[in-house]
């Protein structure tokens, strides 16, 4: 083999002898390398430049990188005029939207959820008692415990509808996620509503309830205003 | 796993994928970790495909803010940092598309003329791959054959990986990359050249 043939074989030979060429062809290359000093000389050197591509030393960017990285993740999430910017992805808006927009975390209304759900077991296995008070979540959900509900009710309504129509082409973590948190918003409300419905004059209740419709409204609104 | 006592983590003592799940949820805290464990890898990695100190850092700006929307969707199934490179991978070479910079360019560089004084010269020069003149001299390739280089030899990605990032053959990604090793060797060779002319004219003296 001529040292023009070897020398444009080098790469594939120190990159990939086994796979890309045939013994015979290998057995050529490591003939004409044993007795051609200048070929063998190129193979070192590209051998150094390979294994010393894989050795460069690591840049470092100006430490004003991460303040320019952060000031505009800021700006790229920041509410305006009351109105949400949307982003180039659903999943990092829904992530920023869970940790920063509402009043209940994920777990304060998971705990409320759980009681709800302690409360209807415990009175049908009667842990309560022999014969404890009709525990009527469905009657609190359908009675008007504050003047504003049937209001309230109705714009929530409309708007659950055009979500609804809309959840089906998201993506399933975000649509997931998203139901997750309407049903805690949910089951938080029908215990607030049944602690409400026992005491109908209880501010403090009736605050809850309201904050848990707003809850529900904010969730709805946002995720409506983006129209995936 | 520690804690500091009031039942929160310290992120530099979480994984990768933890720390992306932290910052899915918007934790700055956790991304600020994630930025510090693996910025500077981003910024030479793009360093040294643009060649370019001022468009790297604004490359590395604009992978991070990409990172922070896509993080949620980190699931593990990859090395975080292979997932974050092929990101950054793609990210420039989208850059280069719109910049209209075409990486599949061929030019008579790298050909051989001569080559019996190529190896003739081959045989007189000392080894002499320095890793700060190997730097330099790759910021000297032309584009196409720097991407090449960067990506196979650099960031260790195979021909088939790198024909599919650059939507070339395979044939074209290992020629390029040969070409690229050729230039490389001249560059280097001219520097070892200089730096021998110039210790000899400094002994005149």
């Amino acid at each position: 083999m001529e040292c023009r043939a070897v020398v444009s074989s080098l790469s594939d030979y120190l990159d990939g002898r086994n796979i890309w060429m045939s013994d015979d062809e290998v057995e050529q290359i490591e003939t004409h390398l044993t007795n051609c000093p200048a070929c063998r000389n190129l193979k070192l050197e590209f051998s150094e430049i390979k294994n010393a591509a894989c050795e460069l030393p690591l840049h470092t960017p100006s430490s004003a990188l991460w303040t320019r990285i952060s000031k505009a993740m800021e700006s790229e999430i920041s509410t305006e005029n009351g109105s949400v910017r949307e982003t180039q992805s659903a999943s990092g808006w829904w992530n920023w939207l869970n940790s920063h927009r509402y009043t209940f975390s994920l777990p304060q209304l998971a705990a409320a959820g759980a009681l709800a759900v302690i409360l209807i077991f415990g009175r049908f296995s009667g842990i309560f008692g022999a014969n404890p008070a009709p525990l009527n979540l469905k009657g609190a959900q359908s009675a008007l415990l504050l003047p504003e509900e049937d209001e309230i009710k109705a714009d929530l309504e409309r708007r659950l509808y055009v979500v609804n129509s809309r959840k089906a082409q998201w993506d399933s973590q975000i649509r997931a996620d998203f139901e997750q948190r309407l049903n805690m918003i949910d089951e938080s409300l029908k215990l607030c509503r049944y602690k409400l419905e026992g005491d109908p004059k209880d501010a403090d209740q009736q605050d809850r309830v309201r904050a848990l419709y707003d809850e529900k409204r904010k969730l709805l609104e946002d995720v409506e205003r983006l129209k995936w | 796993m520690t804690t500091d006592g009031t039942n929160n983590v310290a992120p530099d003592s979480l994984s990768d994928y933890e720390l992306a799940q932290a910052s899915a949820r918007g934790d700055m805290q956790a991304f600020e970790t994630v930025y510090k464990r693996h910025h500077r890898r981003v910024y030479s990695l793009c360093l040294r495909m643009v060649a370019n100190a001022t468009e790297a850092e604004d490359l590395t700006q604009e992978v991070f803010i990409q990172l922070f929307r896509k993080i949620g969707s980190f699931r593990g199934e990859s090395a975080f940092t292979t997932w974050l490179h092929r990101l950054t991978v793609n990210h420039v070479l989208m850059h280069f598309r719109k910049r209209g910079v075409r990486l599949e360019k061929t030019t008579e560089e790298g050909e051989i003329g001569e080559i019996q004084d190529f190896l003739q010269a081959a045989t007189e020069r000392p080894r002499f791959v320095d890793r700060i003149a190997l730097d330099k001299a790759i910021s000297e390739l032309p584009p196409g054959y720097r991407t090449v280089f960067v990506l196979h030899d650099v960031e260790g990605f195979e021909h088939e990986e790198v024909a599919d990032m650059l939507g070339v053959s395979v044939g074209t990604s290992k020629s390029q990359l040969h070409k690229a090793r050729m230039r490389l060797r001249e560059l280097l060779t001219k520097k070892t050249d200089t730096k021998k002319e110039t210790k000899k004219k400094e002994k005149k003296k």
